[in-house]
C-alpha cells in the first residue's frame, strides 16, 4: 500500500510518499521513499524492494554476522 | 609491509592476495584488475583494512564481480582515495554496481578526507552506506559521464559529519533514493552547510521545476529545503576535469 503525508520545511509544503511493503517508483526510478514539493503533485507506483531477496544464502548470513562483530 | 612503487594486482583470485595490504603504508597507485572474485567473503575485500596509510589511486577494472564492497573499509589513514570502477566486464546484474560501505568508517573516523569515485558504464548503483559513519570525509566526488540516470540506495552519507563538499559530475540528475542519505551531515535538517557542485547544464535549470532541476528533484528538493545547501557549477571550479 502506498501512503503519503505532508509536512512543512521552512514554510514550504512537502509530500512524503512511501510503500508499506516495498519501494515507490516514478519514471522508472525506484526510491526507498519519495519526498517532493507538494505543489508538483507527483504520484508513484508501488514496486518490490530491488535489494530484497527471499532466500538468504549462507554467505549472506555469514556476512551479516561479520557486520555485527 | 610498505609499498613505495606502483602496485599491480592482476588476475588473482586468492583471498590472501586481496588481503595483502592490511598493514604498513602505501604511497603509490594501485591497479587491481582481472580479478575473478568468487565469493561474498572475498569480495568484501579488506584490501586496506584497519591500519594502512594510503595516498593513492585505486583502479578496479576488468574484474568479473560487480561488488567491490568495503574495499576501503576501516582504512587507517587514507587521505585521498580515488577509485575508478570500470564495470565493463562485470557479469552479475549488468550495469548494477554494488559499492556499499566502500568508504565506511565504522570506528567513527577512518582518515579518508577526499574520495573520488568514477563509474564507467554503470547505470544503477547500490550505494547503501557508501561512506556511512565516516567522520573524516569532507569531499566526495562522483563522476559518470556515460549515462544520464543513476539510481542509488539509502544511507549514502549518513553520519558523515564533516562532509561539506559533494561533486555530482554526470549529465542527469543523480537519483537520491532516500533523504536519510544526508542525515547527520552538514546538508541535513540541522546541518551547518555545504556545497554541491553540478554541471553547468544542470545548474542553469535550478529553480525551473524541469526534470533537470535538482531543487525540484525527488528527495533533493527536501535537502534543498533544509536551507543548508549551496549549489555551484563544476565548470570553472577546482573540481573541473582538465
Amino acid at each position: 500500500m502506498i501512503k503519503t503525508e505532508t509536512y512543512l520545511i521552512n514554510g514550504h509544503s512537502f509530500t512524503r510518499t512511501w510503500s508499506t511493503t516495498g519501494c515507490v517508483m516514478r519514471d522508472g526510478v525506484i526510491y526507498d521513499e519519495a519526498n517532493d514539493p507538494t505543489e508538483l503533485g507527483r504520484t508513484y507506483e508501488e514496486v518490490a524492494d530491488p535489494s530484497y531477496s527471499e532466500e538468504a544464502t549462507t554467505e549472506d548470513i555469514t556476512s551479516a554476522l561479520e557486520d555485527l562483530l | 609491509m610498505n609499498h613505495n612503487d606502483t602496485v599491480y594486482i592482476h588476475r588473482n583470485d586468492e583471498h590472501g592476495l586481496l588481503a595483502a595490504f592490511v598493514s604498513g603504508s602505501l604511497n603509490e597507485d594501485i591497479l587491481i584488475s582481472g580479478i575473478a572474485i568468487p565469493s561474498e567473503k572475498t569480495r568484501r575485500g579488506f584490501v586496506f583494512d584497519n591500519s594502512i596509510d594510503v595516498d593513492a589511486t585505486l583502479i578496479i577494472k576488468n574484474n568479473t564481480y560487480n561488488s567491490p564492497v568495503g574495499f576501503l573499509r576501516d582504512a587507517g589513514n587514507v587521505k585521498n582515495a580515488k577509485v575508478t570502477l570500470d564495470t565493463t566486464n562485470y557479469t552479475t546484474t549488468a550495469y548494477n554496481v554494488n559499492v556499499s560501505n566502500l568508504f565506511l568508517g565504522r570506528t567513527g573516523s577512518n582518515g579518508i578526507e577526499k574520495a573520488e569515485v568514477i563509474f564507467d558504464h554503470a547505470r544503477a548503483i547500490t550505494t547503501n552506506g557508501i561512506a556511512r559513519d565516516n567522520a573524516s570525509l569532507n569531499t566526495f566526488i562522483f563522476r559518470n559521464k556515460k549515462v544520464s540516470t543513476i539510481s542509488t540506495s539509502s544511507y549514502m552519507f549518513y553520519n558523515c559529519t564533516a562532509l561539506n563538499t559533494i561533486v555530482l559530475d554526470m549529465p542527469g540528475i543523480f537519483a537520491l533514493a532516500n533523504v536519510n542519505s544526508f542525515s547527520y551531515t552538514p546538508f541535513g535538517s540541522s546541518g551547518t552547510g555545504g556545497t554541491i557542485y553540478i554541471p553547468k547544464a544542470l545548474y542553469d535549470h535550478l529553480g525551473d521545476s524541469s526534470s533537470l532541476d535538482y531543487k525540484a528533484a525527488t528527495n533533493w528538493s527536501t535537502i534543498d529545503g533544509y536551507g543548508h545547501t549551496t549549489w555551484a557549477k563544476i565548470e570553472g571550479s577546482e573540481y573541473e576535469e582538465a
